[in-house]
């Protein structure tokens, strides 16, 4: 309950801000905010809270939020200048809180229509988020796809959970659930369909091929620091809702024979993702779509995670998505600072970036290097506990397919480290960072490097 | 008290990452009291937990954290405190300090002071590692980082090429051995789920393990002994290695590093002494090399080239000893030999430091006026390398000899004519460096003086310790006239396997006296070759008798390897580059990988931008998701 009303009174605070002409108060706030939830979340951790029978704070939703809120804390450091470069920040302020509130909703819903509520209050936000670039273009344009085909997966969303409640007669994930083990009252084909609907709504969040289409021009087309919350923070909310529901409801349909057919499509579109993301990823070369379509890669290896559930499966998707997004940050970072000093997003401004800045393009190795997947960062051990369940699953071809998917992506992430270290700079000018951006950046760098040296640790931190 | 042993390794770590990360910019001064000191507080540290070891000997494993973890197998970084690794530990932060400070004074007008202490440093801290571990795989981290620091302070002066290219020499060869060592250990891990010591040693008691993969196990752990301990084949490492700085040499390539080895084989001497093939594998190869090793040393003019010849000699001594089942002896004399033969280097060192820089000893003579305690100090080593009682050196050799001997009568033959060799070379040395008239030219000979403190009291404290660090292992031949326990056997007898010979008290006396008559006999010949008629070896260019020119081109071993492993690998090298690689794999990945470009070139088209292909994308895309799943249904 306290995490739920810190962090929408943080909005609310920031909206009242903007009305008494506070905008500076702001920005501490919020970091202080953030800072306390993640210590309320680590001291809740264990008490399985329940809230009006709507949400619960089991371990899973808390360690979500803690993940949730740790990048956000990043986020919205990197994010600095976004918000001083608009006139009205608070408003913008308040929209990212609001979706964070999503997120939470998300991470803890017991009752389907929180499950709604969560996506809508979530997504709503970065609607807006997306076109706030009001002069350009193609933000106004991202914003308007964004939203026209959020608004279809709505529709499929809410399509899903009516046929769902039709087929069992609740929206409480338990009844949902007990309803399974039932011989009769049960309609199992109604069930079936609005489950692989949900799953619809939810790949259509999470970027999986083929509701993909949004992705790369929307990421493309918003300001840099909204492509960066829309690939972590975004994905984190999608993810934590969607594996609710998997553990809560969809594994104990087991028995059941539409669980294979269910399986398969899942499987299908966890595969496709993989591939179809890091296959176009390989041609791109403006790097912010570059890893808009890496996320996407990513994306389709987090899925596969959870079609393997196993008792391990609740630390392999928190610990792919930690490192995940640890590194995309990091990346997004080094790339709005690089592309504004030159004003260009194409692959050749990282062109000898380390004789620019040698920090800048250390962290930008390491955060690639960890999404290629090359130990001993965080990366690296986020593929190999997944692919470790895939293989101790018995699915081989599968686990083969995603290893040579993800070696493209070795392929495009060296295009840029190359880029940095081995090639002439176009501008020779250096590029200037404050130092407690400096820190900052080395400071998630070492996180990166240690989460992938003690995964044990952070294991028994959280779980 | 063993709690506090991750203390030990600690010390230098901190030293090394100080003197490292402030580079060029800490100032000398700081360095000359940090390095060494940090090597002082670990030696008093592992002295407080030998002092615990001695009233009550026991095997204490000291947890720190578990590395990681993959299935059964499990790396834990844990330290094992016993005898023998406390012993080791003991020479390592003793001897490893007084050669610390000792380089102050080397090194003190060197340039790049700080990165020589710097790599000491953290050498001190593999080594400490090597020793201290619990498992095979911390051991092996050990035995790694020791290889590249022996690889950085070889190649010290990297600006001259030859330095460099001996640096990389010891690198390749001690791969090699290295190689052999990760073979066995992942083996063992096969054969008993383990790498930890006492769970492999456990299960050797009780588990009846075929005998067959005990002896590829050892077998393979012993070939990362040869590499690591300049065995026959891959000792020419080793006299190359002199490129380094003298201490260097005394510290790495005398009196700890090179006997990882011997530490490896005693850790494991519950395997070791389960095959017996490999048992003789080992005394053959020592004998072998100590012999060679000996040989070569007699023709030898460079100063260090003739203690590095030496010191592969006593090594390939201490095997054979291993491989008759002598394994406290042999630690023993890696003990013993720690002293002397560090004293020897570090009085070549301040001899070459005399000389200007000057290694060969057909320059020197008469230095015993103008460098005394030099002098001294190398005199007692000498005797005590030669093995004249009451010395160190007799009475570890004295003992390895004597369980030599009841094995086999011809190994110890062969034993006792490589230390009588021993003898007449360092006699040589002794004499053509301190007697008789000075053969420099006068720029150098005016300059002759003795070195400073800071590397005389150090000589000074190792004499001492080459006198009196034979009394650890008093023999039992002469003790048990005079009550003296022999302390070292006992106090190893939890740690090492024992070894189990009867002798009669009679024959040990026998053949002690046999080699002093013999010794003594040798030591009269060199003195009457080089005092008395003075006699100086000839010039490279003179025509030499062709034994002695095969023997001082050290029987063209470096050649040969040449010749029969070089230029064929490298001629196997070229032909898979240019047909295997080039044409062959790199054509294949290459042609992959532009069809993957293709493919994603293709795949981007279906980004076309318009909402209503993507619209019409994912519904069709959903009606036959959702057919599907109907159909199955």
């Amino acid at each position: 309950m306290k995490e739920l009303l810190l962090l929408s009174g943080l909005g609310v605070l920031a909206l009242v801000a903007e009305i008494i002409n506070a905008r500076k108060l702001i920005y501490p706030f919020v970091i202080f905010g953030l800072l306390l939830n993640i210590g309320l979340c680590y001291h809740d951790l264990g008490s399985n809270e329940s809230i009006y029978g709507m949400l619960r704070l089991d371990n899973a939703a808390l360690a979500f939020t803690i993940l949730f809120s740790v990048i956000a804390l990043v986020w919205f450091i990197m994010a600095k200048n976004y918000f001083s470069d608009e006139t009205n920040i608070s408003d913008h302020f308040s929209l990212v809180l609001f979706s964070l509130v999503g997120v939470f909703l998300l991470s803890s819903y017991t009752h389907l229509s929180m499950l709604f509520l969560g996506v809508e209050i979530l997504s709503i936000p970065v609607y807006i988020l997306a076109g706030s670039d009001k002069r350009n273009v193609y933000s106004n344009e991202a914003a308007f796809k964004y939203f026209l085909l959020g608004a279809f997966a709505s529709g499929f969303l809410l399509l899903g959970i009516v046929m769902v409640y039709g087929g069992v007669g609740s929206f409480y994930i338990t009844q949902i659930a007990a309803s399974a083990l039932l011989p009769y009252g049960l309609s199992e084909k109604l069930v079936a369909i609005g489950l692989v609907l949900i799953l619809f709504a939810f790949a259509f969040k999470m970027s999986a091929v083929p509701f993909h289409f949004w992705a790369p021009d929307v990421y493309t087309g918003a300001p840099t620091s909204i492509t960066a919350y829309m690939s972590t923070i975004v994905k984190i909310g999608a993810i934590a809702g969607f594996y609710r529901l998997y553990v809560g409801v969809v594994a104990v349909y087991a028995q059941y024979d539409f669980f294979s057919s269910y399986l398969l499509i899942f499987l299908i579109i966890a595969l496709l993702t993989i591939v179809v993301g890091n296959v176009i990823a390989a041609s791109q070369s403006n790097v912010k779509r570059l890893l808009a379509y890496s996320s996407i890669g990513h994306a389709g290896f987090i899925i596969l995670g959870i079609a393997m559930i196993s008792p391990t499966v609740n630390f392999t998707t928190w610990y792919y998505l930690l490192a995940y997004c640890l590194a995309n940050i990091l990346t997004f970072w080094v790339l709005i600072i690089v592309s504004k000093q030159d004003n260009a997003e194409d692959i050749s401004v990282f062109n000898g970036l380390v004789k620019r800045n040698p920090i800048l393009a250390g962290t930008m190795t390491v955060g690639l290097l960890s999404m290629a997947g090359i130990p001993p960062l965080g990366g690296f051990f986020a593929k190999y506990f997944i692919l470790l369940d895939v293989i101790g699953r018995g699915y081989m071809m599968i686990a083969i397919i995603a290893i040579l998917a993800s070696l493209i992506g070795v392929y495009y992430y060296f295009r840029i480290i190359i880029a940095m270290f081995a090639k002439n700079p176009i501008q020779t000018a250096t590029i200037e960072i404050g130092s407690f951006t400096k820190l900052l950046m080395i400071l998630v760098s070492c996180l990166l490097l240690a989460i992938g040296i003690a995964p044990e640790y952070v294991y028994n931190l959280i779980f | 008290m063993e709690q506090l042993i991750y203390l030990i390794p600690l010390f230098p770590l901190i030293s090394f990452l100080i003197i490292s990360l402030s580079g060029s910019r800490l100032p000398k001064s700081i360095t000359t009291y940090l390095a060494p000191g940090s090597i002082f507080v670990s030696f008093v540290v592992a002295l407080l937990i030998f002092a615990a070891q001695i009233s009550h000997p026991q095997a204490v494993t000291v947890p720190l954290f578990t590395w990681f973890k993959v299935g059964e197998f499990h790396a834990d970084f844990s330290f094992l405190v016993d005898a023998l690794s406390i012993l080791f530990t003991l020479v390592i932060t003793g001897v490893g300090f007084l050669i610390h400070v000792y380089s102050t004074g080397y090194m003190h007008d060197e340039k790049d002071y700080n990165r020589y202490f710097s790599y000491l440093n953290l050498f001190v801290f593999f080594m400490l590692l090597l020793v201290l571990g619990d498992n095979f795989l911390l051991m092996f981290i050990g035995w790694e980082g020791v290889g590249l620091c022996s690889y950085l302070l070889i190649g010290f002066w990297f600006r001259n090429s030859n330095y460099a290219s001996a640096a990389k020499k010891a690198f390749v060869m001690n791969r090699i051995g290295d190689f052999g060592f990760l073979l066995g250990t992942i083996l063992i891990f096969g054969v008993f789920g383990s790498i930890n010591y006492h769970e492999v040693f456990a299960q050797v008691g009780n588990v009846v393990v075929d005998g067959k993969l005990i002896t590829w196990i050892t077998i393979l752990l012993f070939i990362g002994a040869v590499g690591k301990s300049a065995q026959i084949p891959l000792f020419t490492w080793l006299p190359d290695a002199m490129a380094g700085p003298t201490p260097v040499s005394a510290l790495i390539h005398a009196a700890t590093m090179v006997t990882a080895g011997i530490y490896l084989v005693a850790r494991c001497s519950a395997l070791f002494s389960l095959s017996t093939y490999t048992m003789h594998v080992i005394a053959i190869i020592g004998i072998a090399t100590a012999f060679l090793s000996a040989t070569i040393a007699l023709f030898q003019n460079d100063i260090k080239k003739v203690l590095a010849y030496s010191t592969v000699s006593q090594l390939g001594l201490i095997f054979c000893a291993l491989g008759c089942g002598a394994f406290s002896a042999g630690v023993f004399h890696v003990v013993t030999h720690a002293f002397f033969k560090a004293l020897l280097f570090l009085g070549a060192g301040s001899v070459i430091h005399g000389m200007s820089g000057d290694q060969d000893i057909r320059n020197m003579g008469g230095l015993r006026k103008k460098m005394p305690i030099t002098f001294y100090t190398f005199l007692i080593a000498t005797i005590a390398i030669s093995g004249i009682p009451p010395f160190a050196g007799f009475f570890s050799k004295d003992q390895m000899l004597a369980e030599i001997f009841a094995v086999n009568k011809i190994m110890f033959v062969l034993a006792l004519l490589v230390s009588l060799m021993t003898v007449f070379y360092m006699f040589r040395l002794l004499f053509l460096t301190f007697y008789g008239e000075t053969r420099a030219n006068d720029i150098v000979k005016n300059h002759i003086h003795e070195s400073p403190k800071s590397m005389t009291i150090p000589l000074s404290i190792l004499a001492v310790l080459s006198v009196i660090g034979g009394f650890i292992g008093f023999p039992h031949a002469l003790g048990h006239e005079l009550h003296i326990h022999h302390w070292l056997d006992g106090f190893l007898a939890n740690a090492v396997k024992p070894n189990n010979v009867e002798m009669h008290l009679n024959t040990e006396l026998l053949l002690m006296a046999i080699t002093l008559v013999l010794i003594a006999v040798v030591i009269i010949l060199a003195r009457n070759i080089f005092i008395s008629k003075k006699s100086i070896p000839q010039s490279d260019e003179a025509a030499m008798p062709l034994l002695k020119e095969v023997i001082y081109y050290k029987y063209y071993i470096d050649e040969i390897y040449e010749a029969i492993i070089v230029k064929p690998l490298n001629k196997i090298a070229g032909f898979l580059r240019d047909y295997i690689e080039r044409s062959g794999i790199d054509a294949v990945v290459n042609g992959i990988g532009n069809s993957v470009v293709n493919w994603s070139q293709l795949l981007r088209l279906t980004q076309t931008g318009g909402l209503g292909f993507y619209v019409g994308a994912m519904v069709i895309s959903m009606i036959v998701l959702l057919l599907f799943l109907i159909l199955k249904l």
